[in-house]
């Protein structure tokens, strides 16, 4: 925990440097941003086009804006929340005859590797159920596990960003989770088994 | 359950899972030295929520510095719609415009008087002069720079002026068309004219090409300072003379290159098709010093003067017009040199020995900076790291 709270105290003084104008921490910031950005982005659309044009548009507006931007204790939580409202933005200029709520994702493009790489020493059958599982899932909670696992975000800050009650992110995360160690249960038993064996 | 919940709420052990690095491997793996005991249940429960893995999308390299790009062209050109010009380095720029009048100035002279001095004054002056796109001064004071992707810019029309692809109607000059126009391109760039008389020209970076904006009834005179291809129009009765400070090339009609870089020790002029003659305009009286044949190349050094003609491949010396670098077994080390003067940058290679690695092949440098960046990162394997604007580790 030390550790990314100095984190947060180095980008806090390049986000005042920014904020005065300063071209080359703007750089810094986009350049150590840039790849959790367009990873999230293209989540939430599968159109590269509008992740790539959203990106440009919100730093363009960070930079616009420099002078009135908030503080933030947390720099790539705070780019993240204006990339998805940027998106979101620019979907609904596209779509101008369909609506599109706020917050509401018809889908979060996850890719589960598990869908592409077998791990050989998990049973098939246990495979074809957790995959069962992985694509019967909700678009929302796809981006609450990805933005708990891969971005490293709060409960707090997960349901801020998408609007939800503040505890239901944390319950979410814990229902997925204890569902995929119920199909594995047998799983870890057999692994002792093996482990007592071969020990033997 | 609970058990599990510690493990979800440990920052760090969520990012061993997900997002490994060195650091936590080695933490991780100092923690099982110590506590052997929690191994098993510790990998155990990475193995079981690796299951929830992702692929993430990732961003080349060459697409994020085309957005960063395009983000900060659009900054400063708001800056400039501003009028928010107390930027010291915008003031520099009209006092190189200023410089560069100056020169064309100073040109004037020369022409009318073969003064060398001024001439040489006027090259250095050039080369300080740094700019993003290629540009055209014209005589009457105007300027025009060629932003468009196609770098070409023709100026044979009558009151039309073709950049890119886009064609504009554009006044006649007025004031003596004897008046020199000035093109000039900047490290990074390169350009392709078509002059009055249909004779096209490849600019190299780091080029200036001074040039009048009707051509003499007996002679058509043009002035350079860097290096051209030169694709030239037949026309007996007006020979075609390209002026460099160290000699001049004399042509009735013919392909041929000439490097002339103020930088470079020596000026070399290959030819490609036709006939050229080498006129020697050190000497208080220009003498034609030799006349090369297709595939011979000229070599004046310049501290003392001395010509030679040698046979070559003109391909070796032409293949830059097309953007390619041709190497043949020529170290990683020199490839990286060459591409570091062409866009001005410093790489930086961490594994020396990569550098003495031989490969042959082109080199097109027509893509963008970091398309041509990313080529080395695959052929030297490595991972690029942008330090700065200017400086790059590969590693």
């Amino acid at each position: 925990m030390a550790s990314s709270k100095i984190k947060e105290n180095v980008w806090q003084d390049v986000w005042n440097e920014f904020k005065k104008g300063d071209m080359e921490a703007f750089r810094q910031i986009y350049n150590a941003f840039l790849s959790n950005l367009y990873s999230y982005g293209s989540k939430l659309t599968n159109n590269t086009l509008v992740v790539e044009d959203s990106i440009q548009e919100m730093f363009l507006d960070l930079y616009t804006h420099r002078k009135n931007l908030s503080e933030t204790d947390n720099l790539e939580y705070y780019l993240l929340k204006v990339l998805r409202r940027t998106i979101f933005h620019k979907l609904k200029q596209e779509n101008r005859f369909q609506s599109l709520e706020d917050h509401k994702l018809e889908t979060f493009n996850i890719d589960f590797e598990i869908e592409r790489n077998m791990p050989d020493d998990i049973q098939e059958e246990k495979i074809t159920l957790i995959k069962d599982s992985l694509s019967t899932m909700e678009p929302q909670n796809r981006e609450i596990l990805y933005l708990k696992f891969y971005r490293e975000l709060s409960y707090n800050q997960i349901s801020e960003l998408l609007g939800i009650k503040p505890d239901s992110a944390k319950k979410q995360v814990y229902r997925i989770v204890s569902k995929l160690r119920e199909v594995l249960g047998n799983q870890l038993l057999e692994l002792f088994i093996l482990c007592f064996r071969t020990q033997n | 359950m609970d058990q599990l919940k510690q493990f979800i709420e440990d920052p760090k052990f969520v990012k061993w899972v997900f997002n490994p690095n060195e650091e936590l491997e080695s933490h991780f793996s100092d923690f099982f030295t110590k506590h052997p005991e929690q191994k098993k249940k510790y990998l155990q429960i990475k193995k079981e929520l690796r299951l929830l893995s992702i692929t993430e999308k990732e961003i080349s390299y060459s697409k994020g510095a085309e957005i960063f790009k395009s983000i900060s062209d659009q900054i400063n050109s708001s800056k400039i719609n501003k009028k928010e010009i107390r930027n010291y380095r915008f003031l520099m720029r009209y006092a190189a415009i200023a410089l560069v009048f100056f020169a064309i100035g100073s040109l004037f002279v020369y022409f009318s008087k073969g003064n060398k001095t001024n001439l040489q004054f006027a090259e250095e002056i050039f080369l300080k002069n740094a700019q993003t796109y290629p540009v055209i001064y014209f005589s009457d004071g105007s300027k025009k720079e060629i932003k468009s992707d196609k770098k070409y810019i023709d100026l044979s029309l009558t009151g039309k002026l073709v950049i890119g692809k886009d064609t504009i109607s554009q006044k006649e000059i007025s004031g003596n068309i004897q008046n020199s126009n000035v093109l000039v391109v900047p490290n990074g760039q390169r350009l392709h004219v078509c002059l009055k008389d249909k004779s096209t020209i490849w600019l190299n970076a780091g080029s200036r090409l001074i040039f009048p904006t009707e051509f003499n009834t007996d002679k058509r005179e043009v002035y350079l300072v860097g290096e051209a291809f030169f694709d030239v129009v037949k026309n007996q009765k007006k020979p075609f003379f390209v002026n460099t400070s160290f000699l001049s090339v004399k042509v009735l009609g013919t392909k041929f290159n000439i490097s002339t870089y103020p930088d470079d020790e020596e000026v070399v002029a290959v030819l490609e098709e036709g006939s050229i003659q080498i006129i020697d305009t050190q000497s208080a009286i220009p003498t034609v010093k030799a006349e090369l044949k297709p595939n011979q190349l000229a070599r004046l050094t310049k501290n003392d003067n001395h010509l030679e003609i040698i046979d070559t491949d003109y391909e070796l010396h032409t293949l830059w017009k097309d953007g390619l670098l041709r190497f043949e077994q020529e170290p990683i080390n020199q490839i990286i040199n060459k591409i570091e003067r062409y866009y001005n940058i410093e790489i930086i290679l961490k594994d020396s020995q990569k550098g003495e690695e031989k490969v042959r092949g082109k080199l097109d440098l027509n893509a963008s900076m970091p398309k041509v960046l990313e080529y080395i990162t695959k052929i030297t394997q490595t991972r690029i790291i942008e330090v700065n604007r200017n400086t790059y580790i590969l590693e």
